[in-house]
């Protein structure tokens, strides 16, 4: 991760001066895919509702995302973040963040999601394949991301081109 | 400019056409030029602006996601603008996440500096620009743009290429619509021009300039023609005076070859007469001296009849015989006043200058018992000297003076001699107190043997004026009277008063 001399995180950050983790660019990423993802309006429930990020099961950010997501905007709407334990469609998460780590329950929490306005983001080169939205993998020292665009557009998320041109592989659209 | 001064008209308002066009087109042209200049730079930046805006909004996820690649890839883009010299995106922090470089240009860093607003930087060389990049209201970053200005030079260029041949087409058309044109201001003059040569090589006066147009030549073809009028008026006067002089010289030279014919033939009377004249007092003299002889016979024998017989006459014998000798007598006078007459033409002095004081002075003394006798007066004023005959002006002084004794009734005669300088003669005239002369007779009495009165009035032959005109006119003068009968008379004479006339 040593190529990462500067970071563009904002101001008061605690990662100023010093080499990023992966895990506190991983809370970047995460907060700025929010920023290239629409959602359907029926997700939020009221217009001043947060856009809430939520991390399932084991939390590898510490409080890096917490850092990272304060006093963001996204889509005009101030970040939150929530830790779950199990996600349930009622939880209401925006965006949803499967570590590596709960690898195992990946199948059934994308089951259990399925078609829900919430952005799945997972680790590892199989996670989009899976049926996951957006895939974080490590190449030539990088992190890269993949899209799910069938997964997406089955949730009703459209994701930003901008971001897609950026993503390493695009699952195309079923055709119907 | 002094080459323009000596063109025709008509080249001159080709020329004048021509320049002013060339000089509007060059000023529209350097306007337009200008124009583009000034111009173009700005429409650029605005252009570029647009551009970078829309490559910075693709690049703004690049941005957040640091991905340099992805940036570049946007950057590229920008190869299909090639007069793009020079891009780079920035991050929020300012500092460079991509470049892009046209071929062959050097690399610099366009904005280093942090900074959230737009910016724009128009130079000789080229036009930056740097807008910030936005993703919803979040600054994310920014992008800069250098433009060259080739694009300028090229138009400009172009402007140029095609202004010249715009410049070309229009002079050419101006060219002819010149030709056309400058007809309507040449063509009056060049007419008007024409008819002054040609009355100035014919000098015929009554050609007219064509008047075409109501304009300042049109006024000038009037005031020429007016002024031809007068020339031709003037002319044509000039001519008849011409005329009629020529013929008052022919008149004048017929008249003075008559009058030479007539002198001519006045001098040859002249001479003819002078001749006969010569003739006649020559045949008068002899007549009158040859007459002398036989009447000195008959007076001789008749004296010597009545004095040996006149004791054998009778009384009415004696009485008859002194008739003849009276009458012989007579003749005798007679014959003596023609000799003296024709003595004053046939024996004259010839002329010298006398003193006129000394000679009527000489006649006074000569005439002092006549004078005395009478108890006449003569006063005289100073006479002046002249060209004469010395003797025959004594006569004339004695027959005058004598006349003014003679003709006298009562009271002492008076006479006075008076002279004056009249142009080229002396006026002489001598005045007496006499019986006077009637009007009628004021040219008779010079004639010979003309008398007024009888012999027991006043005793003479009638010949002493005749003898006195014949003395003035041998010496060039002239001698009449001024008289009334009872106011006493005035006799003039002139004599000339120089040598030669």
């Amino acid at each position: 991760m040593g190529f990462l001399a500067l970071l563009w995180v904002g101001e008061g950050s605690s990662l100023n001066g010093a080499a990023p983790t992966e895990y506190q660019l991983k809370a970047v990423f995460l907060m700025n895919f929010a920023k290239f993802v629409e959602w359907p309006t029926t997700a939020f429930r009221s217009a001043q509702n947060a856009l809430t990020i939520c991390v399932l099961g084991e939390n590898p950010f510490g409080h890096d995302l917490d850092d990272v997501v304060r006093g963001q905007v996204a889509a005009d709407r101030a970040l939150a973040v929530k830790r779950l334990a199990q996600v349930q469609r009622e939880d209401n998460c925006h965006v949803l963040f499967v570590s590596a780590a709960e690898k195992a329950r990946t199948e059934r929490v994308l089951g259990v999601l399925r078609n829900a306005p919430t952005l799945t983001v997972g680790e590892g080169d199989d996670f989009a394949a899976a049926g996951g939205m957006i895939g974080l993998f490590i190449d030539d020292n990088k992190i890269r991301f993949e899209v799910n665009l069938d997964a997406a557009d089955r949730a009703g998320l459209k994701i930003s081109s901008k971001l897609l041109k950026l993503a390493k592989n695009v699952r195309e659209r079923r055709k119907p | 400019m002094h080459w323009f001064k000596d063109i025709s008209i008509k080249r001159k308002l080709t020329v004048i056409v021509m320049a002013t066009s060339a000089a509007a087109l060059l000023m529209a042209g350097a306007a337009t030029i200008i124009y583009e200049r000034v111009t173009f730079p700005r429409n650029l930046a605005q252009h570029l602006a647009s551009l970078a805006d829309v490559v910075g909004n693709n690049s703004a996820a690049a941005i957040l996601f640091n991905d340099e690649t992805a940036a570049a890839e946007h950057l590229q883009a920008l190869q299909a603008t090639p007069n793009i010299t020079m891009a780079q995106v920035y991050r929020k922090d300012g500092s460079v996440l991509a470049i892009y470089v046209r071929v062959g240009e050097p690399m610099t860093t366009l904005f280093p500096a942090e900074t959230g607003v737009s910016q724009e930087t128009i130079a000789a060389e080229h036009v930056d620009i740097f807008r910030p990049i936005f993703v919803g209201a979040e600054r994310v970053g920014g992008i800069g743009l250098r433009s060259d200005l080739t694009e300028v030079k090229v138009r400009l260029g172009a402007y140029a290429q095609t202004w010249l041949a715009v410049l070309f087409v229009s002079l050419l058309g101006a060219l002819g619509v010149a030709a056309v044109l400058q007809r309507v201001v040449s063509l009056p003059i060049l007419n008007l021009a024409g008819i002054a040569r040609s009355i100035s090589n014919e000098h015929d006066y009554s050609q007219r300039a064509v008047k075409e147009t109501g304009d300042e030549i049109g006024a000038l073809v009037d005031d020429f023609n007016e002024m031809l009028s007068q020339i031709e008026a003037r002319d044509g006067a000039l001519t008849q005076a011409q005329g009629e002089l020529e013929k008052r010289i022919r008149d004048l030279q017929r008249e003075i070859a008559d009058r030479q014919r007539a002198e001519q033939g006045l001098a040859e009377k002249t001479v003819e007469l002078q001749r006969s004249n010569a003739e006649l007092e020559q045949f008068a003299y002899v007549a009158s001296h040859d007459l002398q002889e036989p009447l000195r016979m008959i007076t001789g024998y008749t004296q010597l009849l009545a004095k040996r017989y006149h004791d054998k006459l009778d009384e009415t014998a004696a009485e008859f015989i002194g008739y003849a000798v009276d009458g012989a007598k007579r003749m005798q006078g007679l014959i003596n006043d023609l000799l003296a007459y024709s003595r004053v033409g046939t024996r004259g002095n010839p002329f010298a200058w006398a003193q006129c004081d000394k000679i009527l002075s000489d006649t006074i003394v000569s005439m002092k018992v006549a004078i005395e006798e009478s108890g006449a007066t003569v006063t005289c004023d100073p006479l002046p000297t002249v060209l004469c005959d010395e003797g025959q002006l004594g006569q004339l002084f004695q027959n005058l003076l004598g006349n003014g004794i003679k003709y006298h009734d009562s009271g002492a005669p008076r006479i006075h001699i008076n002279s004056r300088r009249q142009g080229a003669h002396w006026l002489f005239s001598v005045k007496d107190n006499g019986i006077g002369i009637e009007r009628q007779y004021h040219e008779r009495i010079f004639t010979i043997f003309q008398r007024l009165h009888n012999k027991e009035q006043y005793a003479g032959s009638g010949i002493g004026l005749a003898i006195c005109k014949k003395i003035v006119e041998r010496h060039g003068g002239k001698i009449w009277v001024e008289s009334e009968l009872g106011k006493g008379s005035t006799f003039y004479f002139t004599l000339p008063a120089t040598a030669g006339s």
